[in-house]
């Protein structure tokens, strides 16, 4: 099952999920239309699962049948996406710093948490140079006080 | 009426009048530009000011601040494919291709054009219709409402990102976040998993900056690449090609804004369809539309005429009947109260002159702020030429501020950053983030505008009513239509094109 | 909508707060006796968003009560919508009780949630400070129902479509159909955004009849048709449309009403609320703010803080008896 599948599966299960709490509100307008969308997405994405992993055997039944061709296939399935791959320590460690960033904002302060992200996040995760990490950090970190800080709640 | 005209220009272009002028544009585009920040917020900003203005000052600054959000709203969804608000998500449909092509000075100079005329468009039939206005704000109930928010969902089918099947899974998706929080009727809270935090829904605010912000910043910083490649127009000679684009498409422009300023008259569902209908419209009435989601400028022409075209036509109901058809509005409605100037029909007998420096501020502030646009654009067009390294943190930083000052709401925070994930994988794997937002902005008007009209009239009640009808059949034209228009030649090298795909795999 | 990144700050000056009061216990309680400190801030928490009635009521009083409190600290509204008020109201339940935090809420909203839903909070235990503003509430018809006066529907027995202003479970809607049940008419409610959409949808004559309050509705009076207010006399700008209380139902003016009340946070000392009660009582007298209040159309109408609770609680006992009779269907 490649990531692909994964997704869809996900929309899947959001949506069994959402109409299962339908239910809940049986009988009232808070019924309707919840049941009606989360049901109809259900099927659709669990008709595109199927019809995406039966198309995934066929060209694999096909790529082995014949490895030279594969390209222009004139499959009925909805079109398929190159299986891109998906960079998962990259994002995990993106999203480890921003998870630090809300920490940050949220016991100490915001305005430490936009230098002090964009610091450490430009030197240790973009591997830029210190200065104009420091730079950029110092700059955006001044805007975002001016404005956020100074202007806002001048009311 | 008219003959407050004359008086109201005096007050506008004399001292102090127009340092309000200035400064309030000034500052509603700086709140434009950022992502999450906009009208509303502004005029909150502005609002306790002004109490200590003369009335017609704090209306210049406060028309002058409004109007210039929707103006420089468009630069951050075409450098950044960061619509500011979702007045503004048609325009990065073209205008965030074109700037990866390296042409954003191209597009800003477009929609700074077709903001400043579409203001003035709007403000014009916004003065020959006002007299009719009351008539033509009455003649629109729930069923019409449906049909427009319908019309704007349907244009999902139009924009052609990804495969149809998943567009509509998509939609369907959007709609479903919709369904969050207090349901239109009873006021039943549904889907809260327990938590205040999802009693009022999913905000729109930080789910757009997840989807097309924080993503787009996932990806520069994983693909690591600036947003423009190699080739990139700078200096001023993109944007006078810009400007001169909207001449060029001067049909697609005045239908922009026409539009516009009639959606915008209808309360309630004006600023959110407005510029997506237009979008529609565009692409649907196309000879070719084959470059319309790659970088068409007309895709960034008709969505910004329309969505400062709307203003004028939003004022209508503001003025006649003191309903907002906007948080904007209504936080202008409050102001006006303070003041002791009640809008109602009674507003154009006693205060015409108020009603007449109102309009001209938006004229005239809508004209400053393209204006002031078009000389920034060449600055602002260098932003693509920045490494992602650089971009992409503060694209993160800002985004997330944006949705938390919103509504002062950590949780906001929380869900941009999820929907991040989700815009990266929707975008990976072919599902429209697009019809998500669509869908997620007209999700509650349709529902709630569905069983007015069936608590009040009934289908067959809704279905007979004229207007109600004649949507329908838009709707249908607009989805039909691009199919007719297809030259009989078109669709025979289209299918002379499968029969050679076909041939060339049994070849092969 | 609040654009403000406060609470992100506040964590700060709320860490260095902590720190301050850990070290200064030793120093005895003597803040209470300070209130305000000068140069210190008060917030008044408001449900709404910006140019409403509430906001307009909220900054005029800030701006009073900062000249009414001794050391004239600032008075900072803040605007805390969402969860049909109950966001607000939280920030005032859960703020340290020093008087600091305050809240200017809607009476019926704040005790709706524990009486129909079970909520979990007691509305009489927040410290209630005054009623501030009750706005004119009318009830009036569309000129297509064919209406001109209560007596066509009172006693009928009949349904009238009304134009809501919430939700079928808002105070409003309930209000009205408690309206209907003591005035002996069936009240049909159909949603809307608030009060101008609804009466939007009474100047199209879509729907029989609705009830706001009279800044709303005023503008467009020539539009439609007064039914009766929710006074206890008839008012000067509407001489021959009758009073609720000349109907014989004057129980329903504290049903009925968008009565905004100032309260803060249970628990606060009792020296803190006697500071907070005599300036709001001067900032309430206050010329400036009765002239603001004029202006904006409002109706400025004082209750001291036992009156404010006996409104409270007649709130919880009127609707708690209705309590099975608006569930059902």
């Amino acid at each position: 099952m490649k990531v692909r599948h994964v997704v869809t599966l996900l929309v899947a299960a959001l949506s069994a999920a959402m109409l299962a709490g339908a239910f809940e509100y049986a009988g009232t307008a808070a019924f309707g239309f919840p049941f009606a969308v989360s049901g109809i997405v259900l099927v659709m994405a669990l008709a595109l699962l199927v019809a995406d992993l039966r198309a995934d055997r066929a060209d694999r039944a096909d790529r082995a049948a014949e490895p030279a061709s594969g390209a222009a296939s004139g499959d009925p399935v909805p079109e398929q996406e190159r299986d891109r791959p998906v960079d998962w320590a990259g994002l995990a460690t993106i999203y480890a710093f921003l998870a630090g960033f809300l920490v940050v904002a949220h016991f100490v302060s915001y305005l430490v948490a936009v230098p002090a992200f964009l610091f450490l996040f430009g030197v240790l995760f973009c591997k830029e140079r210190w200065v104009p990490s420091a730079v950029l950090a110092a700059s955006v970190g001044l805007a975002v006080f001016v404005i956020f800080d100074q202007f806002l709640p001048s009311f | 009426m008219y003959d407050a005209i004359l008086p109201a220009l005096g007050v506008i272009f004399s001292w102090p009048g127009i340092a309000f002028l200035v400064g309030g544009t000034l500052i509603g585009m700086v709140f434009g530009i950022l992502p999450g920040l906009g009208g509303g917020q502004v005029l909150a900003l502005l609002l306790p000011v002004t109490f200590a203005l003369e009335p017609e000052y704090a209306i210049i600054m406060l028309i002058g601040a409004a109007g210039a959000v929707p103006t420089a709203g468009s630069v951050a969804g075409i450098l950044l494919n960061t619509p500011g608000s979702a007045q503004n998500v048609a325009t990065t449909f073209d205008g965030y291709p074109l700037a990866r092509q390296g042409r954003a000075g191209y597009a800003i100079g477009a929609a700074a054009t077709s903001s400043l005329l579409g203001a003035l468009v709007g403000a014009a039939v916004l003065i020959t219709i006002l007299p009719l206005g009351r008539q033509i704000v009455l003649s629109f109930s729930y069923p019409e409402y449906f049909m427009i928010t319908v019309m704007g969902l349907c244009l999902i089918a139009l924009l052609g990102e990804g495969s149809m099947w998943k567009g509509v899974m998509s939609a369907g998706l959007g709609l479903m976040l919709a369904f969050v929080g207090a349901d239109p009727i009873e006021g039943l809270v549904r889907y809260d998993l327990g938590t205040d935090y999802l009693y009022d829904g999913i905000k729109l605010v930080p789910v757009m900056i997840g989807l097309f912000a924080i993503s787009e910043a996932l990806a520069l910083l994983l693909d690591k690449k600036a947003v423009a490649g190699e080739r990139i127009e700078f200096g001023m000679s993109g944007v006078w090609r810009g400007s001169l684009a909207v001449f060029q498409n001067f049909g697609t422009f005045l239908r922009g804004s026409i539009l516009g300023t009639l959606i915008g008259i209808i309360p309630g569902v004006g600023g959110a369809v407005a510029n997506l209908i237009a979008y529609g419209q565009a692409k649907a009435t196309a000879k070719d539309k084959s470059s319309f989601g790659k970088g068409d400028i007309r895709g960034v022409i008709a969505p910004e005429s329309a969505n400062n075209a709307k203003d004028g036509g939003a004022l209508v109901p503001t003025l006649i009947f003191g309903i907002p058809g906007s948080l904007d509005m209504a936080i202008l409605i409050g102001a006006l109260m303070v003041f002791g100037i009640t809008p109602g029909p009674r507003l154009m007998l006693d205060s015409p002159d108020i009603i007449m420096v109102l309009i001209g501020t938006l004229v005239f502030g809508n004209v400053l702020a393209g204006v002031i646009l078009l000389g920034w654009a060449p600055y602002l067009a260098r932003v693509t030429s920045l490494r992602s390294t650089t971009v992409a943190p503060v694209i993160l930083v800002l985004g997330l501020l944006g949705s938390y000052a919103t509504y002062g709401n950590f949780g906001d925070m929380i869900v941009a950053l999820v929907f991040g994930l989700v815009g990266y994988f929707f975008h990976a794997y072919g599902f429209s983030r697009v019809a998500l937002i669509i869908a997620l902005v007209l999700g509650g008007l349709i529902e709630k505008n569905f069983y007015q009209s069936m608590l009040v009239f009934g289908i067959e009640g809704s279905l007979t009513r004229p207007i109600t009808l004649g949507l329908l059949l838009a709707t249908i034209a607009m989805l039909v239509y691009p199919a007719l228009r297809a030259s009989p030649g078109a669709l025979l090298s289209r299918a002379a094109r499968k029969e050679r795909i076909k041939v060339s795999k049994d070849e092969g | 909508m609040d654009i403000r990144l406060d609470s992100l700050k506040t964590s700060v000056t709320g860490g260095v707060a902590g720190l301050t009061l850990a070290l200064g216990v030793a120093a005895g309680t003597a803040g209470a006796a300070d209130f305000p400190e000068a140069g210190s801030t008060i917030t008044i928490v408001i449900p709404n968003s910006p140019g409403g009635s509430t906001d307009t009521t909220a900054r005029l009083f800030a701006d009073a009560l900062s000249k009414a409190l001794p050391n004239e600290p600032n008075v900072v509204v803040q605007n805390r919508t969402g969860g049909n008020g109950m966001i607000a109201l939280n920030d005032v339940m859960r703020a340290d009780p020093d008087g600091y935090t305050l809240g200017i809420l809607e009476a019926t909203t704040v005790v709706l949630p524990p009486v129909l839903e079970g909520r979990d909070y007691d509305p009489l235990e927040i410290e209630w400070i005054a009623q501030i503003n009750n706005p004119l509430y009318l009830a009036v018809a569309s000129k297509a129902s064919g209406l001109t006066s209560i007596d066509q529907m009172a006693g009928t027995g009949e349904t009238f479509v009304q134009a809501s202003t919430g939700g079928r479970l808002d105070g409003s809607t309930l209000g009205a159909r408690m309206t209907g049940m003591a005035m002996g008419f069936g009240v049909n409610p159909i949603p809307h955004d608030g009060a101008s959409e609804a009466l939007l949808a009474v100047i199209r004559g879509d729907v029989d009849w609705m009830q706001g309050t009279f800044p709303t509705i005023y503008a467009q009076i020539d539009d439609v048709v007064p039914l009766f207010t929710y006074t206890s006399e008839r008012i000067p700008n509407l001489p021959d449309v009758p009073s609720v209380a000349e109907l014989g139902h004057a129980d329903l003016l504290k049903l009925n009403g968008l009565q905004l009340v100032l309260g803060t946070t249970p628990g606060t000392p009792d020296e803190v609320m006697a500071v907070l009660n005599a300036a709001s009582e001067a900032a309430f007298m206050d010329e400036s703010f009765r002239e603001g209040m004029v202006e904006a159309n409002q109706n400025a109408e004082w209750l001291d803080a036992s009156e404010t609770r006996e409104l409270i609680q007649a709130k919880i006992d009127l609707f708690g008896a209705a309590r099975d009779e608006l569930l059902k269907e």
